[in-house]
Parts: structure tokens; sequence; C-alpha cells
């Protein structure tokens, strides 16, 4: 079967196919110890956090759910808001909080990984590169960190709409909005536009930036007739 | 008036192509784009939208000797009684705000810009139409096979098409404004 002329129906077949490959051995290969390292590396910054060496922690449900420890600094868990959700009743002592558990399920760390397939077809679909290796680690790196950003920008945002920390409307709404793109919209694009930022060759192609100009017809010899045309070229 | 330049303004090549206004104009879009889609404002509109792909794929199943049948955002299928719905992120619009933003910042005259945000937005909802369809085929037998196709297969493929979109309308462009180059030549 011949390969289809048009450059963009290539790349279409080959990134597609591509990633279908690849979404099979994440799926089946990766997935696992990619999630190890997301808990390793989750539990490590909980720990960093103010007050995360005495109450942090990540831990796997016997369902495949997270359980996460997320550890509460003293000037939020004094809040009101955090005092009545943990009980305290009016006029007593304040409750001692030191952590907030939050189970998640095994699917939102899951699809936080799901960038990695997606990046690696859309660059190993695009033109060869010398600095292919490099394109691969460096988007791979910056995937793996957007991942632990998201993660815990989710894990914040559950413990935030559990304990009703935001109240005016206006900061609930954006607050709701940059949740939504988190979830809904940054681990589909964010691999696209790494790809197209690190893949110079691919970029190139796209934008047909660096590409070869296609040949023009050939100018015909300028006669009296050309040069009474409508257009005329600017010097 | 001869001195005047009536040549209309083509795409700017690659020398002249400024990734900076680029990305400048493409973020600003993005933004604008998907504060209005998660603008209160916007949702009655975006759910009549939802609401009218979902009675095109009952329409087009039918249309292909399926059983189906639309209530507002969900498709039945009468016999099984299994239904899905098309939920705010699931109606193509992600994509089309990816699309028409990176259509934007691209240096083009507006009537390209005008031609690529239609063909574009009629070709990202095409491949939505067959995904939605495809899921509720495949809903229909295996679930398991739903979420995973649903969640992790379809969504980026989705992407894949969009960036392809955009990169032939790109390669049109360029090849126009080549066009206009020769015969202003």
């Amino acid at each position: 079967m011949p390969a289809p002329a048009s450059p963009q129906l290539r790349y279409l077949l080959r990134a597609s196919g591509l990633f279908i490959l690849l979404l099979a051995a994440w799926w089946w290969l990766l997935l696992s110890p990619m999630l190890a390292g997301l808990r390793v590396s989750t539990r490590a910054v909980l720990w960093l956090l103010p007050g995360g060496r005495s109450a942090s922690g990540v831990t796997v449900e016997p369902d495949g759910d997270w359980s996460l420890r997320v550890p509460l600094p003293q000037f939020l868990a004094r809040q009101d808001a955090v005092q009545r959700a943990y009980g305290r009743a009016p006029g007593a002592l304040p409750v001692n909080v030191r952590s907030f558990r939050l189970v998640i399920g095994d699917r939102v760390p899951t699809f936080f990984t799901l960038g990695f397939p997606l990046f690696w077809a859309l660059v190993l679909a695009g033109p060869r590169s010398r600095r292919l290796w490099r394109v691969l680690a460096a988007g791979t790196a910056l995937l793996a960190l957007l991942a632990q950003f998201s993660l815990l920008f989710y894990a914040w945002y559950s413990v935030e709409t559990t304990l009703r920390l935001v109240t005016s409307p206006a900061a609930s709404a954006l607050w709701n909005a940059v949740e939504y793109l988190n979830m809904n919209v940054v681990p589909y694009v964010a691999p696209l536009l790494l790809a197209a930022w690190l893949h110079t060759e691919l970029r190139a192609r796209i934008f047909s930036w660096g590409a070869e100009p296609e040949p023009a017809a050939t100018p015909a010899p300028e006669t009296d007739k050309t040069r009474r045309g409508k257009y005329r070229a600017r010097k | 008036m001869p001195d005047a330049n009536p040549t209309p303004p083509a795409a700017l090549s690659p020398a002249q192509m400024p990734m900076g206004r680029f990305l400048l104009i493409f973020a600003v879009s993005l933004a604008v784009l998907f504060g209005l889609l998660l603008a209160p404002p916007t949702v009655p509109a975006v759910d009549r939208f939802t609401r009218g792909l979902v009675t095109a794929s009952a329409f087009l199943i039918r249309l292909f000797g399926g059983h189906a049948t639309a209530d507002g955002d969900l498709l039945s299928d009468p016999s099984s009684r299994f239904r899905i719905q098309m939920a705010y992120g699931c109606n193509g619009a992600h994509v089309t705000i990816l699309l028409w933003a990176a259509v934007l910042a691209f240096p083009a005259t507006w009537k390209q810009k005008a031609a690529g945000l239609l063909a574009g937005t009629a070709a990202i909802h095409v491949v939505n139409l067959i995904r939605f369809i495809s899921l509720f085929y495949v809903g229909m037998y295996n679930r398991a096979w739903f979420d995973f196709a649903h969640l992790y297969l379809w969504e980026s493929l989705m992407m894949i098409d969009t960036l392809v979109i955009f990169w032939t309308w790109a390669h049109f462009v360029r090849k126009s404004g080549q066009r206009t180059d020769a015969g202003a030549r």
C-alpha cells in the first residue's frame, strides 16, 4: 500500500498508530512503575510541606484508591471552618488539627500520567532529529513535574472544597475553573504544546518555519504585458 | 493608482513570523475562550449545542439502521436501555478552543482565518460525532472498554486530529501566500 502523499495525513496516521501502541505499553507495562514513582514523589513533597514531618503520607487502600495525609499549616488549622469541620463545639477548646486525610480514586493519578504516551507518539511521529532523545527526555521530565503539580493541586482543591476554606463567590468560581482545566484540559493539551515547543523540526514543519520554500512558478520574462498587470511586486 | 499595493496581506515568510507574537496571541485567546466556555452566561448555549450533537448522533445511528434515541444530553438504546451522557467536556469544545486559538494567532488574512475556523470546527465535530457514536456502541458491549476508550484513547486521538487540522490549514495559508507572491512577481 503506497504511503499517503500528504505529510499531514502521514503524520496523522503515524502519530495515531504510535499512540495506540504506546498507550497499550503504558497501560500494561509502564503504569504501575509510574504510579509508584508518583506516590514516592508525592510523599516527599507532602513531607516537605510545613507540618509534614509529623503528619504526612501516601498509602494505597485495598481497592487501589490512594489515601493522602495532607498536612495542614497551623494558621489554616485554627480557622473557624476547619475547627467546625473537626467538630469543635462553641466555647470549647480548639481541636488540634495536624492533617487532613483525603482518599482519591486511583483513576485520578492514572489520568495525570496519560500525557506520557501522547507526548512520545507526537514526538516519534515527527521528522527525524538528532536531538530526538534529548527532546524525549526533556518532555518526559517536564510531564513528570506537571503530573506531580496536577496531583497536588487536585489534592489541595479537594481539601479546600471539603473544608470550605474559600468563601468568596468570585474566588470560588476562579478556583473551580482552574480545577476544571487541571483535570479536563491540561492532561491532553500539555503533551501537544510540549511536543511543538521542544521538537523544533516538527514545529518548523507545522508553522513552515525554516522549511525549504516550495518552488514557485518559473517567472515569465518581463514584457510590457506583464508590467501592465494588476498586481505589482513591492520593491 | 499605480503606486498602490493591492496585494492582499499574505502569510509571512518564516523569517518574518515572530514566535513570541504567536505565543502571546495564542495564550490570550486560550484564556479568553476558556473563560467564555466556563462563564455562567455561556453555559445554556453550550448545553443547547451539546443536546444538538446528541440529537445528530441519534439521527446518524438511525440513518445507518441502528437504534438510538436522544433525550437531552443522553443517547439511549431503546432495546438494551443503555445510555450515555455527553458531558460538558465531551462536546469537542476543548479541542475547538485549542484550534481557534492557534488559527487566530497564526499570521493570515481574516478571510483565511474565517475559513480555517469554519472548516476546522466542522472537521473536529465530524470526528467528535464518530467518537461519541463509537463510544455508545463500545459502552453497550463492555463497560471497562468504554472507560478506557473514553478517558484515555479518544480524547488523545482528538488532540492529534486537532494538531493535524491546524497544520493542514497553515500549509494552505502558506501555499496561497506563495501563489500570491509568485503572481505578484
